[in-house]
């Protein structure tokens, strides 16, 4: 392959001379954002495959079982998944609005918008797990060994118009198999948003090199959305399945 | 043509710092950024798994000469076979070729300093290294008897072996490879040298990217199937269990949606290899280049269309048989593509008898072997008879074994040069070559004809036909042969480091970006960044045979 | 600089219109759970509540990323790559057909059974079929 090689210095070809948010091995700032932007696609790409099999596996279930999932699904507030619902979509603006700020480099206001979606993936957890999870699981509605299907386990559940009981346990086990994955899997997604953003807003604080680069604070937003992406879908599939 | 942009200030090779002299201390190995160290780093763990991983095949062969198995219980046998598998599978193919030469040659090929992202790239081996204990563990506590595909409800109800802990070796390892996969993806499209268009690029390289697509499209999908294994062994969740109402086949149709287009992975980028040696030693651009580098990215598309042809004997639909049998037929296609447009560029190119070039002869061989008897497996009515038999390990050890690791064999030899900037010799590379090749025959042929005749896989009893012996036993004799081939290398090879002649930048007089850099390349790859005029396979015949007939007539003085 | 394509960002209203309608929307995904939404040809069937949910939840999903993730104001590539996660996720769609067409089979399938991990019965020409035919079956069962 014929080439002919430039005839300035190496190092004024390397060209991180002036910029020091460049690293080495690119030439120059327009391709290392679009380089971070492409993989980071690319890294959501798997993502959505990662979520669209276990999509695809409630649809293939939810088909066979359509009565079955309507009745289990009673034992989830859509009240509940309609506040979390809320919250992540709050959540989801604040962190467009911190890499906004991240764009024009102030990063007291990054830090502040950050804050607020970290406060709002908390309040989303504490609701998911304190709220919706525990009573379940003190009530022996986990999956597993455990698990009761009966009066008892489901007294608080239980309201008129709809027979849980009707529901062969095996099959409600197999509903909260799902919802129990689908939901837990996308909770341990929003636990490690809230670490990357507490790191991302000890970055700012420090004003360092990579806080100075909008585009690690754009690449933590794709995340954080993407989370929320699963969630606009997981909230009417699991809480608002119709009769 | 080479010659013209090669490095003009040359003192000895010894003299100029490169990758691997730039510093000796092992933090400097372990903590690298640099994808030429970590293809090295890779290419060390990939061989000594492929060591662990002919041992097991090793054993396998040696139980299957008696029709009664001698050696070991089923058990043993059971737990063998599955090392071998998921060693093989996960921990040396799926990793071999793009992980060691794409990693080393993709940044070089481009023009580019380095990957996108060199750290990304690093803990992709060090998540590779820990998938790899995770498996060695399993192994040394007892192993795992499931088969390398996990098939539920034996994985997750009933068996008793380590299958936790080798999944989360496969899951982590597949995260490894996802990485790798975003790493090209992002180098391919964004860090291609100035002037270096789309059609410019070596088709290693576009071979690479529909790996790297499949890669990220797939691997995330086996990587939820698995975990979802983990969770019915843990926690008693029941998504693939029939107990409660959920379907064993689900687990397959998922499995098989990344695992089909993961026999892609392996297999293509080997076609890649195969294009760039093909051209190279018939001084002639790939005939057909773009169809060459639109079946690569077709293979990968259609890939995802087939799964279902590993299923035509479970309950799923028949009519969804038929229809994944037409689209299995069509993957044929672009491969025939390949095979042709090869058999083309050699046919009246100047042909240069060179170690690299008879290992991708030997792939021709095997691979066109391979994939035909593919086609059989893909017919509906045929595949009700040979399914579960011998005739399948032969057909995928034919692509796998004689696909994928001749092509790497080839690259290794190759691209040797270029890694450590020595020459081994040529006489050696050719004859293991060939003892590789017919070794391999010998081993998997008579796998065909016993397979056609019923010998169940995953068994080590036969005593119910006894007259199966002699192709056990010829089988066996032929993995002997095999075995040769792959241990000569390792030992010329590893000689040529120390006492190899020095190469020089292009000892191949090949055409790639990838030799106009010194040999090993410096830590930058290149001194001057390359501006790139011409496509990767401009060979100039009439240029050539001056150059041979020059050479020729010093060797008379 | 160069990258200015990249810093293209929307100003912070259409942030918070889109915002307000995310939230319009959940609260009509919400809204349409509660009513009944007849299927024309079927009016028991939940499908169209089933439809319009879905279809909700995809121009929300739609919003998020064309917005928020600001895949409508970056470069071909980026866009390249954030529609073909959402494409081939599709693809796996192809396992329905298989469901679907399970109990299409002249055998009792997976569809047709209770669920269990037993191999099919083998295959019984239709006995209804027998009863309304019964003598010439019978003359051919005697052969």
């Amino acid at each position: 392959m014929a080439t002919s090689t430039k005839s300035s210095s190496p190092v004024e070809q390397h060209g991180h001379g002036h910029d020091p948010l460049l690293h080495h091995q690119f030439e120059d700032m327009h391709q290392q954002t679009e380089s971070y932007l492409v993989g980071m696609w690319s890294f959501l790409v798997t993502e959505i495959m990662f979520f669209g099999a276990l999509f695809i596996m409630y649809s293939i279930y939810r088909w066979k079982y359509s009565h079955e999932f309507w009745e289990v699904h009673n034992l989830l507030d859509w009240k509940l998944g309609g506040i979390n619902t809320f919250i992540l979509l709050l959540s989801s603006f604040s962190m467009a609005m911190g890499v906004h700020y991240a764009t024009l480099k102030k990063h007291a206001l990054v830090n502040r918008c950050l804050a607020f979606t970290v406060l709002c993936a908390c309040a989303f957890l504490v609701i998911k797990l304190g709220w919706e999870w525990w009573p379940k699981w003190e009530h022996n509605l986990f999956p597993g060994p455990g698990f009761e299907w009966n009066e008892h386990s489901l007294e608080k559940y239980i309201k008129p118009g709809s027979d849980l009981l009707s529901v062969s346990p095996n099959i409600a086990q197999l509903f909260l198999s799902l919802y129990f994955a689908m939901t837990g899997l996308h909770g341990i997604h929003v636990l490690v948003g809230i670490l990357v953003l507490v790191g991302l807003m000890v970055l700012h604080k420090k004003q360092t090199p990579s806080a100075q680069d909008y585009v690690n604070t754009e690449m933590v937003g794709l995340y954080w959305h993407f989370v929320d992406l699963v969630w606009i879908f997981l909230y009417p599939l699991f809480y608002l399945i119709p009769k | 043509m080479s010659a013209v942009a090669g490095p003009t200030v040359a003192p000895g090779p010894e003299e100029r710092t490169n990758y691997l002299n730039k510093s000796h201390t092992i933090k400097s190995w372990l903590l690298t950024g640099d994808h030429k160290r970590i293809a090295i780093l890779y290419l060390i763990s990939v061989s000594f798994f492929f060591f662990l991983g002919s041992l097991a095949a090793s054993m396998i062969r040696l139980e299957l000469t008696s029709p009664t198995g001698t050696m070991m219980s089923s058990e043993a046998y059971n737990k063998m076979f599955t090392a071998h598998g998921v060693i093989m599978i996960f921990f040396f193919l799926i990793p071999a070729i793009p992980a060691v030469l794409g990693n080393f040659l993709i940044p070089l090929m481009v023009g580019a300093r380095d990957l996108a992202f060199p750290r990304l790239n690093l803990a992709s081996w060090y998540l590779y290294v820990l998938g790899g204990l995770f498996g060695i563990v399993a192994i040394c506590m007892g192993g795992v008897d499931t088969g390398w595909t996990f098939y539920t409800p034996y994985s997750s109800l009933y068996s008793n072996s380590q299958v936790t802990l080798t999944i989360c070796g496969a899951f982590v390892a597949g995260f490894s490879s996802i990485f790798t996969g975003i790493n090209f993806i992002a180098t391919i499209h964004k860090m291609r040298a100035p002037g270096l268009t789309w059609f410019k690029l070596p088709l290693f390289v576009w071979a690479t990217y529909a790996t790297s697509i499949i890669i990220v499209l797939g691997t995330p999908v086996v990587a939820i199937t698995l975990l979802l294994v983990v969770a019915e062994r843990v926690f008693h969740f029941g998504v693939f269990s029939p107990e409660l109402g959920g379907d064993p086949v689900l687990f397959q149709h998922l499995f098989w949606f990344y695992s089909h287009p993961a026999v892609y992975i392996m297999i293509l980028p080997g076609m890649g290899v195969i294009s760039e040696l093909i051209a190279c030693f018939s001084r002639r651009k790939v005939f057909g280049y773009e169809f060459v580098a639109f079946s690569s990215l077709a293979i990968a598309g259609i890939g995802f269309l087939v799964w279902g042809h590993h299923m035509f004997v479970t309950s799923q639909s028949m009519y969804q048989g038929v229809v994944f049998s037409f689209l299995t037929f069509l993957v044929a296609i672009p491969s025939a593509i390949k095979v042709f447009n090869w058999t083309s560029t050699i046919y009246k190119g100047s042909v240069h008898w060179n170690a690299p070039f008879v290992w991708a002869l030997g792939f021709m061989g095997l691979f066109l072997i391979g994939g035909l008897t593919g086609l059989y497996l893909g017919s509906l009515s045929t595949d009700v008879h040979l399914t579960g038999t011998y005739f399948i390990v032969a057909h995928f050890h034919y692509v796998m074994v004689g696909g994928t690791i001749m092509a790497f064999m080839g690259g290794l030899h190759f691209w040797w040069p270029k890694m450590f900037g020595r020459m081994y010799p040529d006489s050696w590379g050719k004859a293991s070559a060939i003892i590789t090749f017919f070794g391999f025959n010998f081993t998997f042929f008579p796998q065909f004809v016993v397979g056609y005749l019923g010998m169940p896989r995953r068994y080590h009893y036969y005593y119910f036909e006894p007259t199966w012996q002699v192709w056990h036993v010829l089988s066996t004799v032929g993995a002997s042969i095999l075995a040769i081939g792959f241990i000569l290398p390792a030992f010329y090879l590893t000689w040529s480091i120390k006492n190899g002649k020095p190469a020089g930048p292009n000892p191949w007089g090949a055409k790639g970006l990838e030799w106009e850099t010194d040999s090993p390349p410096p830590t930058e790859n290149f001194r001057h960044p390359p501006i790139v005029t011409e496509g990767a396979y401009n060979y100039d015949p009439v240029a050539d045979a001056e150059a041979v007939a020059k050479s020729a007539a010093k060797a008379g003085d | 600089m160069a990258s200015d394509s990249h810093l293209n960002h929307p100003p912070v209203k259409h942030y918070v219109f889109n915002l307000v309608v995310l939230t319009i929307l959940m609260l009509a995904t919400i809204g349409a759970a509660q009513i009944h939404i007849p299927t024309p040809g079927n009016p028991e069937s939940p499908l169209m509540n089933n439809v319009v949910a879905l279809f909700i939840a995809t121009i929300k999903a739609g919003l998020v990323v064309a917005v928020f993730m600001g895949v409508r104001y970056t470069t071909t590539l980026v866009k390249m790559w954030a529609y073909t996660g959402f494409t081939w996720f599709t693809l796996m769609f192809i396992m329905w057909c298989d469901y679907g067409t399970r109990n299409w089979e002249p055998v009792a399938g997976w569809e047709g059974n209770p669920a269990n991990a037993l191999p099919r019965e083998p295959y019984r020409p239709e006995k209804k079929a027998a009863g309304e035919h019964g003598e010439s079956h019978g003359a051919t069962e005697a052969h």
